[in-house]
């Protein structure tokens, strides 16, 4: 559990208006299950130690550079 | 001619050469069956004819002349409908892009018209890939059962016998999953390693673009034709093409093929496991090694995956969803709004994360020596079309997209290559499936593995009953 899951509705407008996302309410409500189960997901990113490592921003798939 | 329709692309290939059959005859017969099968598979978004005729005539007569190309000259193929043909609607099966026409052809479609391919047509995806049911076709074993996706087209047009090979994408296991469910070959390989030129972009970090073929042969010599570095790719490997072919027949003595003990046989169809374990039992006594593996970090497999496309595909989708929202289906449309509610701190930690599990997988292979990993390709055989959720014995329920991408999405986080094929069939008549992953850019050990397997096993023979 952390402070974004389970999502609320006041959370995904936020996220929205951040995302310049026009979402209705009735669009919000819907989502709110989603993105919490999404949340929950990514959140385990978190547990990971990742000390110097960098991003894979072009992903190189071969083992020697 | 419905016998050769029946054959796969190497046993054609070769009749087309010693002109014992016509590329024209062959291409008529096999939009005369694509024709036949539409309303009950449509798994076509529209048909080539006039295009596939003149590559047809044409092929006939370089054949005829002494100028035979190679194995796909003259053979009929399709083209997933998320890959450009100049001319031609690319739709992404999607009402956003309806009458969208591309200018210029896509990277796979030159090179395999290049090698003389016969383009009989284009086939349905998931909407802009973005899923693993292709809701608008059928399965041929089943035509209530989905085909799988998002290359769903693609693997039944290939399983229903009215292509010899079609090409696919796989960002989450868009080749492997249709090609399991449809009981057919399909072989994601390794990023980079195929040219996604003019494909549209679903995740540019997972994107794979491969052959979709009812043998494991027939994937060798699509993938010699597909394979190779395109500077227009951003993600294009500079590698050498290694020879798909000259390993096959191989065997497998003294290879180390890795078990998992972990993540890719939890939550499995009986069935599924079962014939997973036949076949890597029959790998074994082929002479292969096996050798247990523990799966490392597998609780961020899923986190990584969905970390890294739901950003990706929403940022490409960014224009059209505050344009057209109301024209994507529901499914799409919710995963294009979640993309946008994730914070880039996630996408960035997926990303690197990635990386740890890349090496990691490394350590794996290396620590073991292995040449490959077999497991099961997807947990279960081909769901109902429309059914959201499975229910496992337990009681508990799990999203079929989500069941479904779990054991391909190792493949497409690491980039290494992967092929699925055949290994038998369910108690329902549903086929399953096995998938071979191997080393970067190690296409040829891979498929030689999984050709050492299929030579014992008579499930490529076996046809839908359409």
């Amino acid at each position: 559990m952390s402070a974004r899951t389970p999502a609320s509705p006041q959370l995904l407008e936020a996220a929205a208006k951040l995302a310049d996302l026009d979402l209705a309410p009735e669009r919000v409500q819907e989502l709110v299950p989603v993105m919490s189960g999404i949340y929950a997901m990514l959140d385990a990113l978190e547990q990971a130690s990742l000390g110097e490592v960098v991003p894979a921003a072009a992903f190189n798939a071969r083992w020697e550079r | 001619m419905d016998d050769l329709l029946g054959s796969d692309l190497r046993t054609v290939a070769k009749s087309l050469r010693e002109r014992k059959a016509s590329p024209v005859e062959l291409t008529r017969a096999a939009l005369a069956r694509i024709a036949g099968q539409q309303p009950k598979l449509n798994a076509f978004s529209c048909l080539t004819e006039e295009r596939a005729l003149i590559a047809a005539r044409q092929a006939e007569q370089e054949i005829a002349a002494g100028g035979w190309r190679g194995e796909l000259h003259g053979v009929p193929v399709a083209i997933k409908d998320l890959c450009d043909m100049a001319g031609v609607p690319t739709t992404a099966s999607s009402r956003v892009r309806q009458d969208h026409v591309a200018r210029t052809d896509a990277a796979v479609v030159e090179r395999l018209e290049r090698a003389g391919a016969v383009i009989v047509g284009k086939t349905h995806t998931h909407e802009f890939a973005y899923g693993a049911a292709t809701p608008t076709s059928g399965n041929p074993w089943d035509a209530t059962r989905i085909p799988g996706g998002s290359s769903g087209g693609s693997g039944a047009a290939v399983a229903a016998r009215s292509c010899f090979m079609a090409i696919g994408t796989d960002t989450g296991g868009s080749i492997r999953i249709p090609a399991a469910v449809c009981g057919i070959v399909g072989i994601k390989p390794t990023y980079g390693r195929v040219s996604r030129h003019g494909i549209t972009s679903l995740s540019w970090s997972l994107d794979h673009a491969g052959p979709m073929t009812r043998t494991v042969g027939d994937a060798a010599v699509s993938l010699a034709v597909l394979a190779g570095f395109d500077g227009r790719d951003p993600g294009s490997a500079d590698v050498p093409v290694a020879d798909y072919v000259g390993e096959l027949e191989l065997g497998v003595r003294g290879l180390r093929i890795g078990v998992p003990s972990n993540w890719f046989f939890e939550r499995l169809d009986p069935d599924v496991e079962r014939n997973a374990r036949a076949a890597i039992e029959r790998l074994s006594s082929e002479g292969a090694d096996l050798v247990d593996v523990d799966i490392p970090m597998a609780d961020k497999i899923m986190p990584i995956e969905f970390g890294l496309m739901l950003p990706e595909a929403t940022a490409y989708h960014h224009d059209m969803l505050r344009r057209h929202r109301d024209l994507y289906e529901p499914d799409v449309r919710t995963l294009l709004e979640a993309g946008a509610l994730i914070p880039a701190i996630d996408y960035i930690a997926a990303m690197r994360v990635r990386l740890q599990v890349q090496a990691a997988w490394r350590q794996m292979y290396d620590a073991h020596r292995l040449d490959a990993i077999a497991a099961p390709t997807v947990p279960l055989p081909a769901t109902a079309r429309g059914q959201a959720n499975h229910r496992w014995s337990d009681g508990t329920e799990e999203e079929v997209i989500s069941a479904y991408v779990r054991l391909s999405a190792p493949a497409n986080i690491t980039g290494l290559p992967s092929v699925a094929m055949p290994s038998g069939f369910a108690a329902s008549g549903l086929p399953t499936s096995v998938q071979v992953i191997g080393r970067p850019f190690q296409e040829a050990r891979i498929l030689r593995i999984a050709r050492a397997y299929e030579r014992t096993v008579d499930w490529a023979s076996r046809t839908p009953p359409l």
